[in-house]
């Protein structure tokens, strides 16, 4: 199958199942929701009837901020103005980047661990009505839940050893080797680089992850074989390493370009009424309502492009009762 | 001089030495001793080894003692030696006791050593070799790994008015940067670099600190140093280059010459591109500026020389005029550390190879290391003990450039380890104080040293807010409190008195209550002598309908019972706002109430009881009071709760930055998505 046939499939599919990309943002504007009202109450808290409401609202206050911060508890402490505008996405992105997710506030770090647990189930479900394997999303969610729970954990343990170690032992390399450096472009690239290689050994293991749900779902990989869902994935890559790889990237390109539309039209902090903070609020949601969908995209498409015509290989074939192959 | 004409001068001195009362070093000697300008002057000659990274150097120092009383000892400071091993003063010091060791090798680390020295031979003095003299001391802590300061004893003292004349060779080993000073790949930054005179103070103490953890404090004098470097490398140095010589053996001399600065730095490296801009001002000298410029900031170029302009300007006008007629502006090499630092006539700044305009670099360390210029290079205050009085003066002069030449500041933060900065230009930061209260430190409610606490015994965390953010509040308070007239006139006239000089604090106090007329002893008690804190606030505001009568009334013969709700006069409000002092630290405060009617009072209240009480009773309701509404206190640690009002935009407020964040958690659960 070709890339662009693959990524138009993988869209119809997305957009005719739309109703649980909006069950996901439900569940993540809820999450958010829950840890925002602390904050909201905190920052009326901290304002009480002072004037400072007056000028935070009509953008920002820096005095009262300083305030704030050094007073702030719990989630509130994370709070801080560079969340406005492009900066809510930045601010992740960066700390994604260098894999420090794990170091989040523990108010965070624990909504986006239930997030990650819930997305195991999610991406279950997701795979197979895109896998159209006859099973409804939430019976296949809870079919392979434990197995996708069990190839996640797995390929985290293969991110954290990524974050922890390797990227530590390339910063000690570009550090050695930029040593002595008094112009500060060659260092860029360098750092340009080291990402670049750290992530394309992720991204790899994520699309590892990805057709080891896939080939999960298809051959309805048991439990106890789940070892050969990767098997499976890594010689579904070994033969289309071109067009996986293209697919990908193609779906990576969707998802900067959908952050570069947000980053132009992203309202920094200057609105100052109700309709208008509103309306800020529900650009940024529909920015949201997008990456999920494109999170879709990835598996929708990917999953189009496994299931058109590749045919697992004698060694790597599940010994599993034929009359619960769900291959459509 | 005959012999006993010595002898008798000698024991003179040795009485007055012994006990000679402090008075003898009152204010008006120490004012009346304006010979300030040429009372250390070196003659140097240096070469930089640039394959053993060494320097090889000649001293001729003169010194001259313009106090009241005989020295029978000169104090040197050996400031590399801090660096020397890890036990030193300095590197145990609260302020850089965290320093990161590890990178440092074996070739990374200092020392300075005096090879020789010699009295040269006058009138006073015959010619003497002092080397086995030489003895490292420990004034401030006693440290015996630390040898940042030398002593050499003399036989025979230096009577007030003499002069001495030292000869010494010395070798010194240069580190990779240490605190703006050192060699990083073929980029060398030269600063408290040289064997260098203490001060002898009025009252006959060297002031001659170990190196821990605060700048410099000279006196002033004359340089003529001849620096041999690699020919075709760019220099640049305290003073004007007077003379280039070319070596035959591939290396050239350069002759650089200063009057009246008390220190000189310079800097060498191949890559430095330089360009030279003239200064030019209807009512101020011209200045040459010359700027170093490395290669990955070329595109700064014009914000260094319009940053150096401004300061140039401003400070000029407001101040005093820079009296030097050229100007050296370095633009410090990536991860040479030599950046943001003040030298008479020179000073490095500081950018990154991405910068826009929003983030002030390089606009904001131009002008505060330009501004330097004055608050340091010439009102030249000790900064061992009172770092406050050039860091303090240069941040609120350095902000009040700010407020009158540049746009708002804005938010700016860096992504990717640093290197993409992002310019949040809706965040607008204060205007009123900006940057003077970024350390959160200042809300800390564990109080912090008084300013007043001599900088190098600063505690942790004391040293960045007393030196420079509680000092700039302090002077942005008094021109807030003074009014700008009167306040740049008490500063144009403190450093007309204090040019070329060593002002004190008590200095800088007097010409304020001198100038403006005031005793303001009061407002220097609270915030330098103390470490009290500011805080004033508004307390519980209540505004209600007066009911009218209600009970027992007067009806021509008889009493009445009068039930309320009968009266149709007109409705009055009875309104009630309590302004409270939170802080120990007194002020006298303006408290602006406003009512429903649009009418506006304002009280005055001595800020001196811990609360204060205004009632009023009138047709309109109390919606708004204000204390401090124009926040002349700028050093009120908390000005949020300076103001109460009827109806506060709080849930706009808090929805509005409450829903930016959540977006950004939203964001952080899709990323943790990606690994699921
Ligand atoms: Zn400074």
């Amino acid at each position: 199958m070709k890339v662009f046939k693959a990524i138009k499939e993988g869209a119809q599919l997305v957009y005719g199942y739309r109703r649980y990309i909006f069950l996901v943002y439900g569940i993540n504007f809820l999450l958010a929701l829950a840890l925002a009202s602390i904050v909201a109450a905190d920052i009326e808290a901290s304002l009480g009837n002072s004037l400072s409401a007056e000028s935070l609202r009509r953008g920002f206050d820096n005095l009262w901020y300083q305030g704030f911060s050094a007073g702030a508890q719990g989630v509130s402490e994370t709070f801080d103005p560079s969340v406005a505008g492009i900066g809510a996405v930045f601010n992740g992105l960066d700390e994604m980047l260098q894999g420090k997710m794990l170091s989040q506030h523990p108010g965070i770090l624990w909504s986006a661990l239930s997030y990650w647990l819930l997305w195991c189930f999610l991406s279950a479900g997701f795979i197979t009505i895109y896998g159209q394997v006859k099973l409804s999303f939430f019976r296949g969610a809870e079919k392979f839940f434990l197995r996708f729970l069990i190839l996640s954990l797995g390929a985290g343990l293969i991110y954290i050893l990524l974050f922890s170690a390797v990227l530590p032992l390339m910063d000690q390399f570009v550090e050695q080797i930029s040593r002595d450096f008094i112009d500060e472009r060659p260092l860029f690239l360098y750092t340009v680089g080291k990402y670049l290689l750290l992530w394309g050994m992720i991204c790899f293991v994520s699309m590892l992850l990805d057709y080891s749900k896939i080939a999960t779902v298809r051959w309805n990989i048991p439990r106890k074989s789940i070892h050969l869902a990767p098997r499976a994935a890594l010689d579904f890559l070994r033969h289309y390493p071109f067009r996986s790889l293209g697919l990908y990237l193609m779906n990576g390109v969707f998802w900067f370009l959908a952050m570069g539309i947000y980053w132009l039209i992203a309202p920094g902090g200057g609105e100052r009424w109700w309709v208008s903070i509103f309306f800020v609020i529900i650009i940024g949601q529909i920015y949201i309502v997008i990456r999920i969908a494109l999170k879709c995209l990835f598996y929708a498409s990917e999953t189009r492009f496994f299931f058109s015509g590749y045919e697992i290989p004698e060694q790597a074939r599940p010994a599993t009762n034929p009359a619960e192959q769900t291959v459509s | 001089m005959g012999i006993i004409k010595q002898i008798y001068i000698y024991m003179l001195g040795m009485l007055i030495l012994l006990g000679g009362s402090l008075d003898a070093a009152s204010d008006s000697l120490r004012m009346s001793l304006r010979d300030e300008r040429a009372i250390s002057n070196y003659t140097m000659d240096v070469r930089l080894d640039t394959k053993k990274k060494m320097l090889f150097a000649t001293t001729q120092l003169s010194w001259k003692n313009t106090t009241s009383l005989p020295t029978a000892e000169l104090r040197f400071h050996l400031y590399y030696n801090a660096w020397r091993n890890d036990k030193s003063s300095y590197l145990t010091s609260v302020r850089y006791r965290n320093t990161d060791l590890s990178k440092y090798g074996k070739d990374d680390w200092a020392w300075c050593e005096i090879t020789s020295m010699r009295i040269q031979a006058d009138s006073f003095y015959t010619g003497l070799e002092v080397t086995p003299a030489l003895e490292y001391i420990q004034p401030n802590d006693g440290n015996i790994h630390d040898r940042t300061v030398l002593r050499l004893p003399l036989r025979r003292p230096v009577f007030p008015g003499e002069t001495i004349r030292l000869e010494f060779t010395w070798e010194e080993k240069i580190p990779r940067p240490f605190n703006r000073t050192g060699v990083i790949s073929d980029y060398y930054f030269f600063a408290q670099w040289f064997p260098k005179i203490g001060v002898l103070e009025y009252e006959g103490d060297w002031n001659c600190h170990q190196y821990i953890q605060t700048e410099y404090y000279s006196n002033f004098g004359t340089y003529d140093v001849k620096l041999t470097v690699p020919t075709g490398w760019v220099i640049g140095a305290t003073g004007r280059e007077i003379e280039t010589v070319d070596n035959p053996d591939s290396t050239t001399t350069h002759r650089f010459y200063q009057e009246a600065v008390h220190d000189f730095a310079w800097t060498t490296s191949p890559y430095f591109k330089v360009i030279n801009r003239r200064f030019e001002s209807a009512n101020l000298p011209p200045v040459d500026m010359r700027l170093l410029l490395m290669p990955d900031h070329l595109d700064k170029e014009e914000r260094y020389f319009q940053s150096t302009a401004n300061a140039l300007l401003y400070y000029g006008t407001w101040f005093f005029p820079y009296p030097y007629g050229h100007i050296t502006i370095v633009d410090p090499a990536f991860q040479s550390k030599s950046g943001g630092m003040e030298y008479p006539t020179f000073f490095t700044g500081g950018t990154r190879w991405l910068s826009p305009v929003g983030t002030r670099q390089p606009e904001s360390v131009t002008i505060h290391e330009a501004g330097h210029q004055f608050w340091y290079g010439l009102v030249a205050n000790n900064e061992f003990e009172h770092a406050w009085m050039d860091e303090g003066f240069n941040v609120y002069s350095q902000h009040r450039i700010f407020r009158h030449y540049y746009p708002r500041p804005v938010l700016s933060k860096r992504y990717f380890e640093g290197f993409l900065p992002l310019v949040f230009s809706a965040v607008k930061t204060n205007n009123r104080t900006d940057g003077s209260d970024r350390y959160r430190g200042f809300y800390s409610a564990l109080k912090r040293d008084a300013m007043a606490r001599p900088s190098w015994e600063h505690g942790p965390g004391a040293y960045g807010v007393n030196a420079y953010n509680q000092p700039a509040l302090m002077l942005q308070t008094l021109e807030n409190y003074l009014g700008w007239e009167t306040f740049q006139q008490v500063l144009a006239a403190y450093f007309q008195q204090w040019k070329y000089n060593h002002p004190r604090p008590e200095d800088f106090f007097a010409v304020v209550n001198d100038i403006s007329g005031q005793d303001m002893g009061w407002f220097f008690d609270e915030a330098y002598y103390s470490s009290n804190i500011f805080d004033y606030g508004v307390g519980k505001v209540s505004s209600k309908k007066v009911r009218p009568l209600k009970g027992y009334v007067e009806d021509q013969e008889n009493i009445i019972w009068n039930e309320q709700g009968d009266d149709n006069s007109e409705t009055n409000y009875l309104s009630r706002a309590y302004v409270r002092r939170w802080g120990e630290a007194i002020f006298p405060m303006t408290v602006r109430l406003t009512f429903s009617d649009g009418e506006v009072i304002e009280e005055k209240w001595s800020g001196k009881e811990r609360w204060k009480e205004f009632t009023y009773t009138r047709p309109a309701e109390l919606v708004q009071v204000e204390v401090d509404p124009n926040h002349q206190l700028a050093l009120d640690v908390n000005y949020t709760n300076n103001s109460w009002t009827k109806s506060p935009e709080k849930k706009a407020a808090a929805w509005k930055w409450a829903s930016k964040w959540m977006l950004w958690v939203q964001h952080m659960l899709e990323f943790m998505a990606f690994f699921s």
